[in-house]
Formats: C-alpha cells, sequence, structure tokens
C-alpha cells in the first residue's frame, strides 16, 4: 500500500509496508502529475521519495537538512535546476548528494550544462522506467558506499552501516587491513578507494557520453521500438539520412514516404511477421535519402527479451549495404552476359545467329536499348551490321553498311579505339543528337573488335541510363570475347566448308559409280507407272469401259511416280553442295531403309543379299542427315566391294547402348588384316583399283563430328563389321 | 498363263493389271525360286523374268528352267540395257528382252509372241511325242532299217549292209512305214528328225 502525503508543497510516499528500505529521494519539480507513475515505480521499489516545490534558497536548505540519498531535479522548475545543482556542489556539506536531472514531455536537458554543473546523469522523456530506477539505485549505492567509507576513514571502523553484500566486503577487508598496518594505513586506503571511486564515476560518465555521442554519429541507422513495433527512439543518423524528425518516425511516416515502392509492401508483411516471434529477423529494402535518390539497406531487427521471454524492446539496425549491391548486382551482369555470350557462341549455327544473341544479351544484362555488331568486310573497307537487338532489330536500314572512317562506328573501327560517353546530347562524335534527345538517349559505347591487333568489328550500344564503370569494363571484355568467339568461328567454319567441299567431291564420285545401278532403282517405278498408264488405257478403250479398275491403274501410277520423286530427291540432297550443314534430328532406322532402297541395284550386281536389322524405338540423333547418309553408302559399298566376285550378305544393324545409338554393318567378304583395323581410315589409304581412298576417311571425319566414333573389327567369320555410334538426342520432355 | 517374277511389288502388280486388261490371266511371284515350287496349271504361258534379282538372277533362273526340262518362252525385263546380259539372254533362248521402262504395248506384244511360240512348240512337241510312241512300237530290225532308209540308202544297200535279202528288208519296210504311219519317204524323215536319229552327214 502507498501512503500518500500531500500538502500545499509537498507530496511524500512511502514504501510498501515490508519492503526492503532502498533510500529516500528528493524530487524538485513543478508538475508532480507527469512525473507521478515514476514516483509510484519508485515507491514500489523501496524508495521514499519527497517532492518539494520551492525557490532556490530553501531547496538548498531543504537538502542541507534532510541529506537524501539521491536529488531529482525536473528541469522544468520554476528555479534554474542547473543553478540549483552547482551550488549543492559547492556546498561541502551537500556536496556528496548525486544530483540527477529529469525532463519530461518536449522539455530537452542541456546535457552538457547538466553535467558541468556536476549532476551524475540525467533522464530523458520518453525514458523506460526500468532504465530510470537501475540509474538511481546505482547512485543511491555508490552514495551509500561513499559514506560509508568516508566515516569509516573518520571514525571507527567497525560499525557496519548497511548490511550490502559489498560494503560488507569493503568492511572486512578495512578491517584485516587495520589489525595488519594499524589506523594510518586503512585511513590512507580508505582515501585511496574514495579517489578510485571518483574515478571511476567520472569515466562512467565520459564512456556514457561517447556512447551518445557514438550512437547518434555512426553510419548505422538504430531504432528502438516497443514490443508492437511502435517507436520509441532512432539515432541521429538515421534522421539525418532521410532528413525527417523523430515524431515523424515514430507516426511511421518514413515507410511509406522514403521506402521504394517496390519494396513497401514486402517490407511491411515481413515486419508485422517477424514481430511476432521473439528472434531476430532481417530484411533488406531500398530507402530514399534527402538527396532523393535509394540505396540498399540490410535491416535486423533483434529482441530484448523479460525474465519470463516476453518481447521487451525491438532493437533495429540498418547496415547501407548499396556498395555490396552494386557489387553484386555488376557480378550478376557479368556473368550474365557472359554466359549468354558463351551460349551464342556454342549454338551450331550462323555467325548472324550467334551475334545476334550477343547483342540480345548485352541488351538483356547491360542496360542498353539497343546493341548492334558490325563486322568488317575488309575489301570493301565496310562495316556491316550483323546483328541489332533491342529497340531495332532490323539489319537493311541506313547504318547496314558503314564505310570504315565514316559516323562514329566507323571512326571507332578506324581509331581501333573504344569510345563511349553518358552525355550523347554534348557529344561531338555522336551525330544524332536530335534522335538521341527524342527517344532518352544518355549513353553511348562503342567498342572495336580486335584480334590480335587485327579490326574483326565494331560493337557499339545506346542506353537510356548511364553506363557505370563497372557495366564499361564488363562491355570491353565482352568485346574482347565476341572478337575472338568470331575469329574462331570463321575458322570453323572454313574448315567445315573445306571439309563439306571433300566430302561432296566424295559423293559425287561414289555416285557415278552408282549411276546404272541408280538408274535402275528410279526405273522400277517409272516402269510400273508406264505399264499402269497402259493398262488404264485398255481398261477405258474396252467397249464395256472398266471405269473402276482404270482408277485403281491411276491410282498406282501416283503412288510410283511419287516413289521416282522420292529417290531423287535423296540423290539430289546428295549432289547439293552443303557447306553450312544444318543438323536436325534423324531417325537412324529410316536413314538405313533409305540406304537400302538406293543401293539395292547395287547390292544385286554384286550378288549381295542386304538385311537390316533395326532396333524399333531408337532415339533420334542430332545430324546433318547428307552427311550420315554419305558415312552409310560409303560403308555399305565397301562391304559390298568386299564381297565382290563371290556374293554374300550384308547385314546393317542399329541398336542403343549407354545414351548412343550404335550401327554396324558386317560384311561376309575377304575382311581386314587384323594389323590394318586402324589404317583402313587414314587418308589415301586403299585396297580398291578405282577407289580414291578417302571414303573411310571422311566417314571417321563424319561421325566424330557429329560426337560419335568409327571402327572397324574382323568378324569371327568371314568379313569384316564396322562400327560406328551417335550420341542420341535428349528426349523432349 | 502368264506368270511374272519381279521382286519390285508395284512393277509385279502393273504388269498383271495390264494383261488383265486385255483378258491374259497372271500370276506373279516375287522371287524365282517361288515360281520354280509353284505348281503351274497346264497350258499354254510364258514367263515375264526380271534380269536383276535378289538371290538368283533371271538368267540363272532360264538356266534352272532349262535343266529341270522346263520348256516356257522367258522376256526379260531389264532396269537398263545391259548389252552383254542382252545377248546372253536372247542367246539362251528369250522371247524378247525389254528395257525398263517399256512401252505397254511392247510387253503385250512380246507376251502374244511367247504365247504364240509356246503354243507351237506345245504342237510340236505332241506330235514328237507321237512319232517317239510310233517308233517305240517298231522291232530292233525296224529301227535299223528306219535309220538306215532316211540315211537314203536302196533297199539293196540296207540288204547288204545287214546281211539279209533285199525281199526281207522290202518287208521290214513295209511294216516299219505303217507303223509310224509315213505316208512318204519325206515324211518319215521329217520323223526322224524330230526323233533326232538322223545321220550327221543327211543333215
Amino acid at each position: 500500500m502507498i501512503r500518500v502525503q500531500r500538502h500545499d508543497s509537498e507530496v511524500v510516499t512511502t514504501p510498501v509496508q515490508g519492503r526492503k528500505h532502498k533510500g529516500s529521494i528528493l524530487v524538485f519539480d513543478d508538475e508532480p502529475a507527469t512525473l507521478q507513475p515514476l514516483f509510484t515505480i519508485l515507491t514500489e521499489d523501496g524508495y521514499v521519495v519527497s517532492e518539494r516545490r520551492l525557490d532556490l534558497e530553501s531547496h538548498l536548505r531543504f537538502v542541507k537538512d534532510t541529506l537524501p540519498d539521491l536529488v531529482l531535479v525536473d528541469v522544468r522548475t520554476r528555479t534554474d535546476g542547473y543553478q540549483l545543482c552547482a551550488s549543492l556542489k559547492n556546498d561541502p556539506s551537500t556536496r556528496t548528494v548525486p544530483v540527477i536531472f529529469i525532463s519530461s514531455m518536449d522539455r530537452s536537458i542541456n546535457q552538457a550544462r547538466a553535467l558541468v554543473s556536476g549532476a551524475v546523469d540525467y533522464v530523458t522523456d520518453p525514458f523506460d522506467a526500468e532504465e530510470v530506477l537501475w540509474r538511481i539505485e546505482t547512485h543511491v549505492s555508490l552514495r551509500h558506499l561513499r559514506e560509508y567509507l568516508e566515516s569509516a576513514a573518520r571514525h571507527d571502523v567497525a560499525q557496519p552501516v548497511a548490511p550490502n553484500e559489498d560494503l560488507e566486503r569493503a568492511f572486512q577487508e578495512i578491517r584485516v587491513l587495520t589489525q595488519i598496518t594499524g589506523r594510518k594505513h586503512a585511513e590512507e586506503k580508505v582515501r585511496q578507494a574514495a579517489r578510485e571511486l571518483e574515478q571511476t564515476q567520472a569515466a562512467l560518465q565520459a564512456s556514457e557520453r561517447n556512447l551518445i555521442l557514438t550512437i547518434n554519429t555512426i553510419p548505422t541507422f538504430i531504432t528502438v521500438s516497443r514490443a508492437d513495433g511502435t517507436v520509441l527512439s532512432v539515432n541521429q543518423a538515421a534522421l539525418d539520412y532521410h532528413g525527417i524528425t523523430l515524431q515523424e518516425v515514430q507516426r511511421g511516416e518514413h515507410r511509406t514516404r522514403f521506402y521504394h515502392p517496390d519494396d513497401v509492401e514486402r517490407v511491411r508483411e515481413l515486419r508485422n511477421e517477424g514481430l511476432k516471434h521473439p528472434r531476430p529477423f532481417e530484411y533488406e529494402l531500398r530507402a530514399m535519402g534527402k538527396d532523393g535518390t535509394y540505396r540498399w539497406f540490410s535491416v535486423r531487427h533483434s529482441p530484448l527479451l523479460d525474465a519470463q521471454g516476453r518481447i521487451e524492446r525491438w532493437y533495429a539496425i540498418a547496415f547501407d549495404i548499396e556498395d555490396r549491391k552494386r557489387a553484386e548486382d555488376a557480378q550478376a551482369r557479368q556473368t550474365g552476359v557472359r554466359a549468354d555470350v558463351g551460349a551464342a557462341f556454342s549454338k551450331p549455327t550462323h555467325l548472324g545467329e550467334i551475334l545476334r544473341g550477343c547483342t540480345e544479351a548485352i541488351v538483356r544484362h547491360l542496360d542498353a536499348a539497343f546493341a548492334r555488331i558490325w563486322t568488317l568486310n575488309k575489301d570493301e573497307s565496310v562495316l556491316e551490321l550483323q546483328a541489332s537487338a533491342g529497340m531495332y532489330t532490323r539489319l537493311d536500314g541506313s547504318y547496314s553498311r558503314i564505310p570504315v572512317g565514316d559516323l562514329k562506328v566507323g571512326s571507332i573501327a578506324r581509331d581501333k579505339k573504344a569510345h563511349f560517353t553518358n552525355d550523347v546530347t554534348n557529344d561531338p562524335r555522336v551525330n544524332d543528337k536530335g534522335w538521341a534527345r527524342d527517344n532518352g538517349m544518355v549513353a553511348f559505347a562503342g567498342y572495336p573488335l580486335v584480334v590480335e591487333d587485327r579490326l574483326i568489328g565494331v560493337l557499339a550500344l545506346f542506353a537510356r541510363r548511364p553506363l557505370a564503370e563497372s557495366i564499361l569494363d564488363t562491355l570491353a571484355s565482352v568485346a574482347d570475347t565476341i572478337a575472338q568467339g568470331i575469329e574462331r568461328k570463321r575458322a570453323e567454319d572454313a574448315l567445315t566448308r573445306a571439309r563439306a567441299e571433300l566430302a561432296h567431291i566424295a559423293r559425287v564420285t561414289t555416285l557415278s559409280a552408282l549411276t546404272a545401278s541408280i538408274a535402275h532403282e528410279i526405273n522400277q517405278p517409272i516402269a510400273a507407272a508406264t505399264t499402269s498408264a497402259g493398262a488404264c488405257l485398255r481398261w477405258l478403250n474396252r467397249e464395256q469401259p472398266e471405269v473402276q479398275r482404270a482408277r485403281e491403274a491411276v491410282m498406282r501410277i501416283e503412288e510410283d511416280v511419287k516413289r521416282a520423286a522420292a529417290i531423287i530427291d535423296h540423290l539430289k540432297a546428295f549432289y547439293k553442295k552443303d557447306f553450312s550443314p544444318e543438323r536436325e534430328a534423324v531417325s537412324i532406322n529410316d536413314l538405313v531403309e533409305e540406304m537400302v532402297v538406293l543401293l539395292r541395284s547395287e547390292a544385286d550386281r554384286h550378288s549381295v543379299a542386304m538385311h537390316a536389322e533395326l532396333t524399333t524405338n531408337l532415339p533420334s540423333v542430332r545430324a546433318d542427315r547428307v552427311q550420315l547418309q554419305q558415312v552409310l553408302m560409303n560403308l555399305m559399298l565397301n562391304g559390298m566391294e568386299a564381297m565382290t566376285d563371290r556374293g554374300g550378305e550384308l547385314t546393317i544393324r542399329t541398336g542403343r547402348e549407354r545414351g548412343e545409338v550404335v550401327v554396324s554393318l558386317s560384311d561376309t567378304g575377304v575382311g581386314i588384316p587384323a594389323d590394318k583395323l586402324e589404317d583402313i581410315f587414314k587418308d589415301f589409304v586403299t585396297t580398291k583399283a578405282g577407289g580414291t581412298g578417302m571414303g573411310l576417311a571422311i566417314s571417321r571425319t563424319i561421325i566424330e563430328s557429329h560426337g560419335g566414333r568409327l571402327w572397324a573389327m574382323v568378324n569371327p567369320g568371314p568379313g569384316a563389321t564396322l562400327h560406328f555410334t551417335l550420341p542420341t538426342e535428349p528426349r523432349p520432355k | 498363263m502368264v506368270f511374272i517374277v519381279d521382286d519390285d511389288a508395284s512393277v509385279r502388280r502393273s504388269i498383271q493389271d495390264l494383261l488383265s486388261s486385255v483378258a491374259l490371266r497372271a500370276e506373279a511371284f516375287a522371287t524365282p525360286q517361288q515360281f520354280l515350287e509353284s505348281k503351274r496349271a497346264a497350258g499354254p504361258g510364258c514367263l515375264v523374268l526380271d534380269v536383276r534379282l535378289p538371290g538368283m538372277s533371271g538368267l540363272d533362273c532360264q538356266r534352272r528352267l532349262a535343266e529341270a526340262g522346263v520348256s516356257i518362252p522367258i522376256i526379260f525385263i531389264t532396269g537398263h540395257g545391259d548389252v552383254p546380259i542382252t545377248v546372253r539372254a536372247m542367246k539362251s533362248g528369250a522371247v524378247e528382252v525389254l528395257t525398263k521402262p517399256f512401252r505397254p504395248q511392247e510387253l503385250l506384244d512380246a507376251v502374244q509372241q511367247a504365247l504364240d511360240r509356246d503354243r507351237t512348240s506345245r504342237d510340236k512337241r505332241r506330235q514328237a511325242a507321237e512319232v517317239r510312241n510310233r517308233y517305240e512300237t517298231l522291232t530292233a530290225r525296224e529301227r535299223e532299217v528306219l535309220k538306215l532308209v532316211v540315211a537314203g540308202l536302196l533297199n539293196k544297200q540296207i540288204a547288204a549292209k545287214l546281211g539279209t535279202s533285199e525281199h526281207t528288208i522290202k518287208i521290214h519296210r513295209g511294216h516299219m512305214m505303217d507303223k509310224m504311219q509315213a505316208p512318204s519317204l519325206a515324211a518319215l524323215i521329217h520323223m526322224a528328225d524330230t526323233l533326232e536319229i538322223l545321220p550327221a552327214t543327211v543333215q
């Protein structure tokens, strides 16, 4: 129970019955009502609180008379609080009474003045009851200890003043010291202890000042909130960054005013959810500073829990992670553009398509409004536009051919020197300033594509945002990659062309040897068709025309003509000069069947019986159809030729083994000596009178260019078997 | 009946249909083996045979038929004008060698010719068989007399050769002529030719 005595100018509370008396506190203030909750707490905690509203002189006298354990001074008091404090400190009888300044509501404490005037501490509103209690308790204890030590030094040391453990220990120590060394020494000890105590106190105050200074000046933002998230305080750095007052923060305005619109809702949800649980949580967000730009912050909320594990306070710390984010972003762009450019070059397609992939990657990852690549036509000294992605994708516009030296792109080519600007409308080398203004273009970057000091082409882009240094660095290295890629692709294409030329010659050579057989094969359906035509006429010319039979004949003619056309198509493909082979999904079984048809007559001529043993449901392979036909034809003809003059069987098998399609061709011919099994694949090695010696060499090159293998084996019986493998296409999901 | 052997189903069917359109019956086989193993009806017929066939060529088939004593006129069809093959085929008695693609009428003409030839040769064979039957009824002495008569010897010379009288020879000769149903010496010589017992000097 609290007993409150209220007179005109005095309120005295006495401690709750049965609680330990902790000390007496004298309060000077003008409006007791505002601090009443604090007094209630202090009383409940075991203090006797007396409140006075007097003039300065009466105050001083009252303190002298009562010598309270602590004086709390409200800064709003009519008398000058700082003056009162200084006077108390000047009077030897009241010098040791600790003074704490306290402010309620909006009146702030001049901290420096408070400390200079001799106050040990100050408490500002909004204050935390527990914190105030702790501070008061500390200073009261210190005072008790000091009084005790001083009295012990003055009088006899044998009388303990308070049943305080610390004091008890100190008392014990002093008593022992006295017994051993005598009183003089003890006195000295006591004085020393008192000095140390004062130094400690001063150090404490200094470190607290430092702490406050630190909290308010470190670039990290600190927010203290209640369990429900309402803000109690925010450090100065946070307020300064946004240019906002504590009150605005407490109203929660900063969340809608300064958070990036894309982050507001996400952060709100994360925060609401996080505040429900007594464990730390964190998130990242973009917040706008005074200058109107957004920066990335990482925010971590940590709860302060009471003894029961309930959330008492939330401490939120926000770090500026803008630089890290930028680095991450630059890294991601660089990785992304590199990966996409790499992927473009690994596609088995023509250069234009690859370069289009490169420009698309640049637009996608590096903020370009559009990006273009020209390659140099050395003979005409002209840059030819090969790829364009972004807002312009046409290749036949006014920039499709730029003479070296003309315009900015041409000068980049001429000088073999990169050019970039983040201010296109004022750049002397940008000629379309009107266009740039109309389309909001801000930045231009152009790089010569150079390999070993040879100009290959130019890469250039326009952007609607300034290009950061990291992007320019990335672009430079991407330009390098593209230049080397073009060079490599051209070399590959030249090789492929040479290979295709050779293969074509080999095909034509082989086919001319097969002319008779192939003519026979084409003559079959033609003979059938002309015969059917004869039949058809005769059915119609009867006295009673047999229209149904005539119709059947015509339908057969249609089938036969289709068949003849199909054979001719196969042949055409063989004669075609195929310099940029396109890979497609090819069914090996279909291919084998086609070749069996085409070479049937040739087999008959050699008295060879052909058998195809095809495994059904084989996955398709990604291959150049004509080249594979050529391999099959080479191997089949080789097999037949091995059986010339003796006849025999040619068996073609297809199968599957560990993600590969396996094709094997077994003949029952003369066979291959075991020590020549590899030689037959060498260029110009032949066993045949009219052979070029290139058939098997070309076949192996073709199979290996498809990622497969080709090898020969000796049969257990007569003849040899040639095997080849091809990787299967991944099945479409 | 026309038999067709071609490994190309389409060619087989079209020839069969062409023959049907002129009311000729035809039977088709994909391989010579199938044809050789088939039970063929009696009556005049011919064979339309592809030269180049898997397993057994048309020429091999022709030889096999001859070895088996099967006499059927053959029209060869070939995918390309292969001169040596044509010559070989014709020498082996082919009626015609047609190069694909042939005109339908050419094939029909050849078939007609082959069927006529088969009919004629069948008649000949039937006549020869009759003559042979008659020849079988002759005694050994009568056969000796026949050989010497068709060799152009006079009765007196025959008697001397066989060591008997001219009168006896006359009787043998009369029996022989009756049994052979030969109205004249010329007819007998023709029969002897059929029987392939003409001495080389006469031929």
